[in-house]
């Protein structure tokens, strides 16, 4: 299998266009693509704030149940006598769980950790509060994993890697009730990976190849902006960088993603100093607030980008959209120049749309960054592959990570299987496929963080068989390397020392220089 | 519903409610106010929670969850319209303030 999706020719790059050179005249239109958005789920109708959380966890408990129940049944019905007992009669409450019987029970993780942030602590030491200072991780040794349903709670011990699970998670167990209230733990396992739907056609993908263009983190308002980087990736998207055959291969590019934080959350500290002090208002007037700035500079960019490709929006952590997930699509008044052009779609922050027969699901980063807070994972894209195993793309909602208080569902359980599942706004670029027991096969990415390390990624629309690969638009001619890049990772390593985690990730230098260059990826099928 | 613990104590489990039967009420042959038939139905912790949702919201999250809420509930609760006083779930009445 090919390592490379695309090289540029040598021998039509930078060449002089003779005058019987037919494909200098030609000019190439871009591939039409369907297009099926299906970020309905995720919108919000009428808000409710004064309903309680735990309507959404009796509502995930319940609606995952016969996933659960299934799993134990495919994992452990065949494999020991005695299970296809415990297995046919799982308990449907916890309380059901009799002292010393072997047993299979459904519930909800949840950790007990020392190191979360607690309101109640800071309320109540208010005068003599010491701040903690911020952590990469906030795992300790002290942690304890509990499961619990609507009638009572076990803790655990036994069989079951607690540092790398967190809040949220629904697991089924085997194992037994002990005298003292603790659950032994023989065996657990999760919902796994959903099924396919098969009603998603795949239309004429044979024939022609066609790209999508993921990206996040482009910082735009930033004052380390590289606006050179920018530019280069504007052009290439456009067809006005590189030969002939590169304009071709561009033409093939049907859309462009970008995956949240596009403005830089520099702006946002900015106008937090900003407000605090008074300002009179002969002062304020020709003021213009940093945000304000960067939507501008946001809005050229996808002018330019959206005058001929179309671009799905999506909002981040730092964009000026709600806090709480799912986040609500970023109003498209704010890019008037980008909406002209009727090519601007702006989606929810998890995202779900088909395009070209190629289900696509991802999410800005916030899920892999506050599991990775909650647990003693390194590598984000196990994180990821992770939600994907649970079946639920936010399992830390509504605990540490802030979500709707849905009174009667939960949307961000994955009901089909996606072709694709990314995460935005990673310190790196990583890929992987996994495969689910029924075969079905899912190309994870980590999308890195435009702004750190000055890459997108592309991917090539095959159903379940596409592939992916990283472009760089590095600017630097010498080989130094990126110095925000470089601080970033050490603060992250820094972080990993001091907590519990298994060693820091290991830092990569960020230091290629060619224009246009297309760098391996290893983990591509 | 009641077991002996490792201590000769008696355990105390809080039971359905209804019986297994959804159709036939857990108390036989006197018939229940529809209140009644309702606050019951709030109570019924195999529904879920029941605090700050109205009762037909409840009722149809039950539905699609396949959990099988009487249909008892749902006709009374229509009949007087999902805007008066038997679509609240019995928590409205106590704690006020709180819609």
């Amino acid at each position: 299998m090919r390592n490379r999706i695309y090289m540029a020719e040598p021998e039509e790059f930078l060449c002089r266009p003779t005058a019987e050179d037919e494909a200098f005249r030609k000019t190439h239109t871009r591939s039409g693509c369907s297009y099926l958005n299906l970020c309905e789920r995720f919108r919000l109708r009428e808000r409710n704030y004064v309903t309680q959380y735990a309507h959404i966890y009796f509502t995930r408990l319940e609606k995952m149940r016969p996933y659960l129940e299934n799993a134990a049944a495919r994992e452990w019905a065949q494999s020991v006598a005695g299970n296809e007992v415990c297995v046919k009669n799982v308990k449907k409450r916890l309380l059901e769980a009799e002292v010393g019987e072997r047993c299979c029970i459904i519930g909800t993780l949840f950790k007990k950790m020392e190191l979360k942030p607690s309101i109640l602590k800071e309320i109540s030491t208010s005068h003599h509060l010491l701040s903690q200072p911020p952590r990469a991780k906030l795992t300790s040794s002290s942690d304890q994993l509990v499961v619990e349903d609507s009638s009572q709670r076990f803790p655990l011990s036994g069989n079951i890697p607690s540092p790398h699970l967190v809040t949220g998670v629904l697991v089924a167990l085997l194992g037994t009730a002990m005298r003292g209230g603790v659950f032994e733990v023989e065996d657990y396992t999760f919902a796994g990976l959903p099924s396919r739907e098969e009603s998603v056609e795949t239309e004429e993908q044979e024939e022609e190849e066609r790209y999508v263009l993921l990206v996040s983190g482009l910082g735009m308002g930033s004052s380390w902006c590289d606006q050179l980087s920018l530019e280069m990736f504007v052009d290439y998207v456009t067809g006005q960088l590189g030969g002939v055959s590169d304009q071709r291969f561009c033409s093939s590019l049907v859309r462009v993603i970008v995956a949240g934080n596009s403005i830089t959350p520099e702006t946002s500290k900015n106008a937090e100093r900003q407000e605090k002090k008074p300002h009179a208002r002969f002062q304020t007037r020709n003021y213009s607030a940093d945000t304000v700035e960067a939507v501008k500079e946001m809005d050229n960019f996808l002018a330019q980008l959206t005058s001929c490709v179309p671009v799905d929006l999506m909002p981040g952590a730092n964009d000026p959209a709600n806090y709480q997930l799912p986040q609500q699509p970023l109003h498209l008044c704010m890019f008037p120049r980008a909406r002209a052009t009727g090519r601007l779609s702006s989606l929810t922050n998890p995202y779900h749309t088909v395009i070209g027969g190629t289900v696509f699901m991802g999410c800005s980063g916030q899920n892999v960054d506050d599991i990775y807070k909650f647990s003693s994972l390194t590598d984000r894209l196990e994180i990821l592959e992770n939600t994907l195993q649970w079946r639920h793309m936010l399992p830390t909602s509504p605990d540490t990570l802030n979500c709707y208080p849905y009174q009667d569902q939960d949307p961000f359980i994955m009901n089909t299987c996606p072709h694709v599942y990314f995460c935005g706004n990673q310190p790196s670029f990583q890929s992987g496929r996994i495969t689910g027991c029924d075969g079905q096969s899912v190309l994870t990415i980590c999308v890195p963080s435009f702004d750190l390390t000055h890459s997108a990624v592309l991917v090539r629309l095959r159903g379940g068989e596409s592939e992916v690969q990283e472009i760089e638009f590095g600017t630097s001619l010498s080989h130094a390397p990126n110095p925000h890049l470089e601080a970033v990772l050490k603060m992250q390593k820094e972080g990993e020392e001091k907590g519990e985690g298994d060693g820091g990730q290991e830092s990569r230098i960020e230091g290629e220089m060619t224009l246009l260059h297309l760098m391996d990826d290893d983990d591509d099928d | 519903m009641t077991s002996l613990d490792e201590h000769g104590g008696r355990q105390i489990r809080p039971g359905k409610i209804f019986s297994e039967d959804h159709n036939k009420p857990a108390v036989a042959v006197t018939p229940r106010s529809e209140e009644r038939v309702l606050e019951e139905f709030d109570l019924d912790y195999a529904f879920g929670p029941s605090n700050g949702i109205s009762r037909l919201m409840r009722w149809e999250r039950a539905q699609r969850l396949c959990l099988n809420p009487p249909e008892e509930v749902r006709r009374i609760i229509l009949q007087h319209g999902s805007d008066s006083k038997y679509n609240e779930s019995l928590w409205n009445r106590h704690i006020s303030g709180i819609k």
